[in-house]
């Protein structure tokens, strides 16, 4: 099933992004309730990627980003992070805490605080989805989140993985309310264990 | 001081010998082993992902381990007649950022490998600018043996 170019991007389309989309409904409702506005949450894309391509979708491994990172334990160990070039992240913020656009300049405690409740409500949701879907048990860590050039962040999770992995899913992930859209990457690392899992699980479940 | 243009990059895994600027760009953990031939004006340029060798072998990736970073450098230019007595080394990255996250700090291992191997080539390093938690940007000149290292909030430092 998963052999060909062909039989992946079915699966992504009417496996992975399903068990993805519907937990998200309940992201955007704690959301919603977090910053008393309507937010929803959508993933329009899921796609397994290279590592290699990996930087050039958040504009290049030199780039500034905002990132929050999430560890994950139990069936499926890996990682997880949100990754939003650094104007968009600041604009994020701006959403979140009802400010004007361009107030948020920097990361203060307010701001990371912020960052870090939109990553553990929307992380969370997404690994609830997966795990529900294919049967597993996973644990997300509490959120971690950071200002500093895309490459080198995601080298300090990657690696770990890459010694034996160099596949990872990119969640596309959209967030949206009255008047405004923002769109940022979340990569989902699992071990290659945890692939396995994901995979043999969600497979199992729709057959 | 405006850092040097670099129009080639050197992505993970990948080395070049060359006389022209180059770039890597957002190092972590990864390290950029730069080995200079000053006399020549050239120099090999690494960008090293891990401290050991994996197995995975890769010509689009020469440089994937300290090891084989290091060997690959000293002979591509030993082979464009370098004379490795005259070669000398300066190292970016290698730095932890997750340091709160119980993540290995595959930046420390990196940058002890790199200093080992070159060591065992008989390579002395000049300069440095590793660890600590934050990512840098690289911009290497083989023609004047320096590096512009670039860090958010952190200005510019040439090495």
């Amino acid at each position: 099933m998963l052999d060909d170019a062909v039989g992946f991007a079915r699966w992504q389309r009417d496996v992975l992004l399903p068990a993805i989309s519907q937990s998200l409904e309940q992201a955007g409702r704690a959301l919603s309730t977090m910053v008393q506005s309507p937010i929803r949450v959508a993933v329009p894309h899921v796609a397994m990627v290279g590592i290699d391509e990996i930087t050039p979708s958040v504009g290049g491994a030199g780039v500034p980003v905002v990132a929050a990172y999430l560890g994950m334990t139990g069936d499926m160990a890996g990682h997880l992070m949100f990754m939003f070039p650094m104007p968009v992240g600041f604009g994020l913020v701006d959403r979140l805490l009802g400010q004007p656009p361009k107030t948020t300049i920097t990361l203060g405690t307010l701001e990371t605080s912020a960052l870090a409740e939109l990553a553990n409500i929307t992380g969370s949701s997404i690994l609830n989805g997966l795990a529900d879907a294919a049967g597993l048990r996973v644990l997300p860590s509490s959120p971690t989140v950071r200002t500093d050039m895309a490459g080198a962040l995601l080298e300090s999770v990657l690696v770990p993985v890459a010694q034996r992995s160099e596949q990872v899913v990119l969640i596309r992930t959209v967030f949206e309310g009255d008047g405004w859209g923002i769109v940022g990457d979340c990569f989902l690392l699992p071990t290659v264990e945890g692939l396995e899992a994901l995979v043999q699980g969600l497979v199992s479940r729709k057959s | 001081m405006s850092a040097v243009s670099a129009p080639v990059t050197v992505g993970l895994g990948q080395a070049v010998v060359t006389d022209q600027p180059v770039g890597i760009l957002g190092l972590g953990s990864c390290v950029g082993v730069c080995i200079f031939d000053h006399e020549l004006g050239r120099a090999a340029v690494a960008h090293v992902v891990l401290p050991h060798e994996d197995g995975h072998v890769s010509t689009r990736a020469p440089a994937r381990s300290a090891p084989a970073a290091v060997r690959w450098a000293v002979t591509e230019l030993e082979r464009r007649g370098s004379d490795r007595q005259r070669l000398v080394a300066k190292l970016v990255g290698g730095a932890h950022l997750l340091s709160g996250v119980d993540l290995p700090d595959i930046g420390a291992e990196n940058v002890a490998a790199v200093r080992t191997a070159l060591r065992e080539a008989g390579i002395p390093v000049v300069a440095e600018d590793v660890g600590e938690d934050y990512g840098r940007t690289a911009h290497v000149d083989p023609a004047t043996g320096r590096i512009v290292v670039l860090a958010i909030g952190r200005g510019e430092r040439v090495l």
